[in-house]
């Protein structure tokens, strides 16, 4: 295979730092954040969860592997992980209750259909546990195939099928 | 609704109540703001030759005490040679020693009594004639200069040339 002048300058040996996280930034910010609304209760603490992951990239730069599938799936990861710590720090059962009485109340304001059902799965999907809900919003809200929700997740797909089932029998009791 | 029966039921429910679905994503503003923070909270790359400052200050400093030890105020200058100063002095008459006997040595109680005496060493006769032979025996001296275009001269004198 030829070396080609373009093949030097991307190449990881001449790419900065600055511009590899630029790149990173661009590329998946989005995606990202669209994940971390559906993994959070709000829309502050989804872009809080965005930064705080390219800010792991940023100081450590060298833990990001190389290539577009690889670098997805490490923000993916580090944003479940994010989401996960989150939980554990605020805790669960207080989580839970402030999300039921936040949804009632929103519920009771907001008597469309559309807001109703919007309460209802944010409600539900904050029982799950970070990754159990990540396995859900990954495979039912985005589509994404149990394969590559695994590859993604960094887990098995047996555990993938494994979680969607447990969820399934949680939220069904919900609904 | 059921969704324990119905895995697509529950797809269904699911998305019609996306928290994502009809919000928008981030703004332009909010974009640019977090792209600057990400970015500006890259570390300072270390340089690839960010040892040799420390490496090079070390050695200076062990140089620097290597010669204030070698040449500090104790250090004793090494005391110049007087010049040489070779001259043909007559030397004065010296009686010949008497024949060498070899003394006895005091036998040790200790010793072996079979063991043999030690031997004096001879000791050759000096005669007046014998000038050069006593200036032959004196070390060899050199004497070292160099010239202005650098050419080192190196002179070594022994008792037979400075008579």
């Amino acid at each position: 295979m030829p070396i080609t002048t373009r093949a030097i300058l991307d190449s990881p040996q001449t790419q900065t730092a600055t511009d590899r996280l630029a790149r990173l930034f661009d590329a998946h910010h989005e995606r990202l954040f669209r994940l971390a609304r559906r993994l959070s209760s709000d829309r502050e603490e989804a872009r809080d969860l965005v930064q705080e992951a390219f800010l792991r990239a940023a100081r450590s730069p060298k833990s990001v592997p190389e290539g577009a599938q690889p670098e997805e799936a490490w923000l993916v990861r580090t944003l479940v992980n994010l989401c996960r710590d989150r939980f554990r720090r605020l805790g669960v059962r207080s989580r839970v209750a402030s999300e039921i009485r936040r949804e009632e109340r929103s519920v009771s304001s907001h008597p469309e259909e559309a807001a109703v059902a919007r309460a209802t799965v944010t409600a539900a999907l904050a029982r799950l546990s970070p990754r159990r809900r990540a396995v859900v919003v990954l495979h039912e809200l985005e589509g994404v195939a149990v394969r590559e929700v695994a590859r993604l997740l960094g887990v098995a797909e047996v555990t993938v099928r494994w979680h969607l089932l447990a969820a399934r029998r949680d939220l069904a009791s919900l609904f | 609704m059921n969704a324990k029966t119905n895995p697509d039921r529950l797809r269904q429910a699911l998305r019609q109540g996306d928290p994502a679905a009809n919000e928008p994503g981030l703004t332009a503003d909010e974009v640019h703001t977090m792209r600057r923070t990400v970015l500006t909270a890259i570390p300072e790359p270390r340089r690839p030759m960010g040892w040799f400052p420390v490496v090079a200050t070390g050695a200076t400093a062990l140089l620097a005490v290597a010669l204030v030890i070698a040449f500090g105020p104790w250090h004793r200058p090494p005391v110049p040679r007087s010049p040489i100063q070779v001259a043909a002095v007559p030397t004065p008459a010296v009686a010949p020693p008497p024949p060498s006997v070899p003394a006895p040595m005091p036998e040790k109680s200790s010793k072996p009594a079979h063991r043999r005496p030690v031997r004096a060493r001879k000791t050759l006769p000096v005669r007046q004639d014998d000038a050069p032979v006593l200036m032959a025996s004196l070390p060899v001296r050199e004497i070292q200069f160099s010239t202005p275009g650098g050419t080192r001269v190196i002179w070594e004198l022994s008792g037979k040339d400075v008579r």
